[in-house]
């Protein structure tokens, strides 16, 4: 009898700590990862792979790109994509590149982006709506030029992928500006058509898994 | 395209320069137009006039440019508009007082560097710099000061519109075009305000000659040393010390802007050695004048000073296009590029 339990109880103990698995790590039922979400996962903004697009028409001709290198910041998201990122992005304008120095100097100066007095363009999102798995529009605060504005930016999530130090999570973020609304005109009237007002940004951010202490 | 950037440049700063023009060469018709007798008085309250046409120009083209700016700033240069019209209105009081020259140049130099110490606050200040700023008016002011003493009206006004066309100039190399503009605005104004007072000055000096010429006692009002251009009679509108104090601390407060928000190859000395040039005409050429017309003085002064900032200008733009090559070579060394190369 003292046999019996023994081996009963061997053969129990897996089958209940395979029963109380996270739900996560059984792939084929999907539905039931929603039903339960996951804890929101901590992501920490990857500099080196983050950078932000800007494009702007010139001379009401071609449509001139620069970037701005490595974003800083961070993202909450639950992997299992049960709520939208939670992101707050920082671009120091200082890391402005454009191909030209002579044109990132321009930019940076009081006439564009008055880098002395506003070094960073920030955006921290407030919520968002799912529109299709792992695509969301998210609803934030932007500032940029000393000017705060509620923006709504279209975001994917472009691959959850495993790094040296652990999970990388990548995502796309677009979003069209007018300047003009963040006190940035010059060169939309005066002088008359030099540069568009429109700006669209397209910002590409991946994120680690933040770990804990 | 062309069309629309002139119409631009029409609006911003030729428009701008003809009503500060305007103002200033209002006050030296009106004089002009004065019975002999009480011109006296109409004189001190036409040199208001000078000290206004370059803030009026400033601040019309900064509101032509830029738009009107609200309290509190939006951004910390937006205080220009505000720190020129408080200079204009400053300067415009004590020229019209009868004081002696370097009491002038005390009161405005104190008053306008001392509200700009407290108040004019650029990106990146600290107290030296604003002391510096509050010095640098000072001694301007004194260095401007002295040599509206010495040059005709025609002469003082050709030289600060120099001093503020090169202070454009460097605007623009440290990529703040705006302000540039603007700089220029003021210099077209004031060269406008000297052709005024030349065109004038030589219908007074007919006018004198004919006099002269019908009652040879008349010869007897031409001062001794009469050919340096001060103190000749033909002058309608000498500039006061009150006027050319004011004018430097405007010179003073824009150069600390473009330097602060600088992102060229300007360095402070360049902004420094535009603001001093006019020492390099400042009575060194008062002997040598003695018994030549009028003119020669005018270019003798302007010539020299332009002299100095043509020279500031021309290494300020030197150092761009060597700092320009120094970043070309540095992207002929990116790897990327020299591995294209290579594959070739």
């Amino acid at each position: 009898m003292r046999t019996l339990i023994v081996a009963s109880s061997l053969i129990a103990v897996p089958l209940l700590a395979a029963a109380s698995r996270p739900m996560w790590s059984a792939p084929a039922n999907a539905e039931a990862v929603r039903a339960q979400p996951a804890a929101a996962g901590e992501l920490t903004l990857d500099p080196v792979h983050s950078m932000a697009l800007f494009r702007i028409q010139h001379l009401e001709a071609g449509q001139f790109w620069g970037r701005i290198n490595a974003l800083s910041g961070s993202v909450t998201w639950p992997m299992d994509d049960s709520a939208a990122p939670v992101i707050k992005a920082v671009a120091e304008l200082k890391n402005i590149d454009t191909g030209s120095e002579k044109l990132d100097n321009n930019l940076k100066g009081p006439n564009f982006f008055n880098e002395k007095e506003f070094p960073s363009i920030t955006f921290s999102s407030t919520g968002g709506t799912r529109v299709a798995e792992r695509h969301w529009t998210l609803t934030g605060d932007l500032s940029l030029h000393g000017v705060t504005k509620p923006v709504q930016v279209d975001c994917v999530v472009t691959g959850v992928g495993k790094g040296p130090t652990g999970k990388k999570v990548g995502f796309e973020c677009m979003v069209t500006i007018k300047r003009s609304d963040f006190g940035m005109t010059w060169g939309i009237e005066k002088p008359p058509k030099a540069l568009g007002d429109e700006v669209r940004l397209v910002i590409g951010l991946e994120a680690d898994e933040t770990k804990a202490e | 395209m062309l069309l629309e950037v002139a119409l631009y440049l029409v609006k911003v700063l030729l428009l701008p320069a003809i009503a500060g023009m305007a103002v200033g060469g209002f006050g030296v018709v009106t004089v002009a137009r004065r019975a002999e007798h009480d011109r006296q008085q109409a004189v001190r309250r036409a040199q208001v006039g000078q000290a206004m046409a370059a803030s009026i120009a400033f601040i019309a083209s900064f509101l032509l440019e830029a738009g009107p700016v609200g309290l509190p700033l939006a951004e910390r240069w937006h205080v220009l508009p505000y720190a020129v019209g408080v200079a204009a209105i400053v300067g415009a009081i004590v020229a019209s007082m009868r004081s002696a020259w370097w009491v002038q140049w005390l009161i405005v130099s104190v008053i306008l560097g001392g509200l700009a110490w407290k108040f004019v606050v650029f990106a990146a200040s600290n107290p030296y710099i604003q002391a510096g700023l509050f010095g640098s008016i000072v001694l301007v002011g004194l260095l401007w000061s002295a040599v509206a003493r010495d040059a005709c009206s025609v002469g003082m006004a050709m030289m600060s519109a120099i001093v503020f066309a090169g202070l454009g100039v460097l605007m623009i190399l440290a990529n703040f075009a705006s302000l540039g503009v603007m700089a220029f605005a003021v210099a077209a104004a004031l060269a406008g305000l000297g052709m005024v007072s030349g065109v004038l000055n030589l219908r007074e000096a007919a006018r004198l000659r004919a006099a002269a010429s019908s009652h040879p006692v008349a010869l007897s009002a031409e001062p001794a040393g009469a050919a340096c251009p001060a103190d000749a009679a033909c002058e309608l509108v000498p500039w006061t010390a009150a006027a050319a104090a004011t004018l430097a601390a405007i010179a003073c407060v824009l150069a600390l802007c473009g330097h602060a928000y600088n992102y060229g190859e300007v360095r402070p000395v360049h902004w420094a050695a535009i603001l001093l040039s006019p020492f390099f005409a400042l009575r060194v050429c008062k002997p040598c004048l003695r018994g030549a017309k009028p003119i020669v003085g005018v270019v003798w002064r302007a010539g020299l000073c332009l002299v100095v900032v043509l020279a500031t200008i021309v290494n300020a733009v030197g150092r761009g296009s060597a700092a320009e090559e120094a970043s070309d070579g540095a992207a002929g060394s990116d790897p990327m590029m020299d591995m294209l190369e290579e594959s070739k």
